[in-house]
């Protein structure tokens, strides 16, 4: 055969794969899992989303009551009549001006809470000095330090047999023990040492044991 | 429809569609772990939507659309964090593309291609889309897919044009 012909490559693909199999049940419990996740992760970020909404109004009715005493003032405006507002109006202005705070600091409050939820999104904690980790991502989430990168992720302990063997996962993969069902894998990236993955793996504290 | 109805639903999605789409990414991957992995996050986004992803015309487009987003937004993440480890820049593998006495797998070869390559090439010659529609899933032009395909098709040619031919006449 002198040329790749693409029928003959589409043919020869599906030759290749045929015996592929995935464990299909396996996969239904994992999808499941992971995006009952996603959905309480759209759940938290949607309730976040509310409340900066609802803190962005707050805001900005509180600096609408601070700066009328100023716009009245100010020129090209026409100054109103103070003696024509009834004197309780002015009190109920201010007593607005300080449940808009009050309110502020409810839903600062709240959001705090809510972060905290997110971070207990996933089932551990890593908290190693100089390594900044972001927040989960489905069942992953990588850290930083300088150029150094590291890729974890929690999986179902049936799996962690397959990494531990010989052609499991990529070259200084820290792996976990299993903890409640699942393990983690640290991978380290591009210009990252197993030394780094081993030593971030070593302080994987599992959410559910922090005191 | 009840939450329990959902599952069982999203459950038979998978069954009826799961064996398709793993082999899809597994053509995407190159790797048996990777192509687990693309597949179950895959699935994963579509049950986080599966109300609205289970009235859809096709929730099986909706699902390979979303695996190909993953595969090729998840290489871009990757790259990105990644230091470039030597003069071989712009190529997937190592392997020598222009050495013809070099035979591969068809997977080791699919490989070598950059990750969009591997895309149009899976879904022109395996899912055995149009370049019509192989454009419109990946938001390319249709002269890009051209393109594309044909330099995958010159790359693949000298890996393996010895297999493919052993195979046929052994």
């Amino acid at each position: 055969m002198n040329d790749l012909d693409p029928d003959r490559l589409g043919t020869a693909l599906h030759d290749r794969l045929r015996d592929e199999r995935p464990d299909l049940e396996r996969l239904v419990a994992d999808a499941t899992r992971s995006g009952t996740r996603i959905r309480r992760r759209r759940a938290t970020v949607a309730a976040l989303a509310t409340c900066a909404g609802v803190a962005a109004v707050a805001i900005a009715g509180s600096q609408l009551a601070g700066s009328s005493g100023t716009t009245n003032g100010g020129p090209g405006f026409a100054e109103r009549p103070r003696t024509a507002e009834p004197t309780d109006r002015t009190f109920t202005g201010t007593g607005e001006s300080g449940s808009g705070l009050d309110e502020l600091a409810r839903l600062a409050s709240e959001q705090a809470e809510l972060r905290e939820a997110a971070r207990d999104l996933a089932p551990f904690d890593v908290t190693v000095p100089g390594w900044t980790c972001d927040e989960p991502a489905d069942e992953k989430f990588g850290c930083t330090r300088g150029t150094e990168s590291l890729h974890l992720v929690w999986r179902p302990a049936a799996s962690r047999p397959k990494y531990l063997g010989p052609d499991g996962s990529g070259p200084g993969t820290y792996v976990s023990d299993v903890h409640g069902g699942i393990f983690v894998t640290v991978e380290p990236g591009a210009g990252t040492s197993a030394e780094a993955a081993a030593e971030v793996g070593a302080t994987l504290a599992w959410t559910d044991e922090r005191s | 429809m009840t939450r329990d109805e959902q599952a069982e639903e999203f459950a038979t999605f998978v069954r009826e569609t799961g064996t398709q789409l793993h082999r899809a990414a597994l053509l995407l991957t190159g790797d048996r772990q990777l192509a687990e992995d693309l597949t179950q996050t895959t699935y994963a986004k579509v049950f986080a939507s599966w109300r609205r992803v289970s009235r859809a015309d096709s929730p099986l487009a909706y699902a390979r659309t979303t695996l190909l987003n993953s595969f090729l937004s998840h290489r871009r993440l990757r790259r990105s964090s990644e230091l470039p480890a030597g003069p071989d820049l712009g190529h997937e593998s190592s392997v020598p593309a222009d050495d013809p006495t070099t035979r591969l797998d068809l997977l080791d070869a699919l490989a070598t291609l950059p990750p969009l390559d591997r895309a149009i090439v899976a879904l022109r010659y395996w899912e055995d889309r149009s370049v019509a529609d192989t454009a419109r899933d990946l938001d390319l032009t249709e002269s890009v897919v051209r393109t594309r395909s044909r330099r995958a098709l010159q790359r693949l040619r000298p890996l393996v044009a010895a297999e493919l031919t052993e195979r046929n006449h052994p």
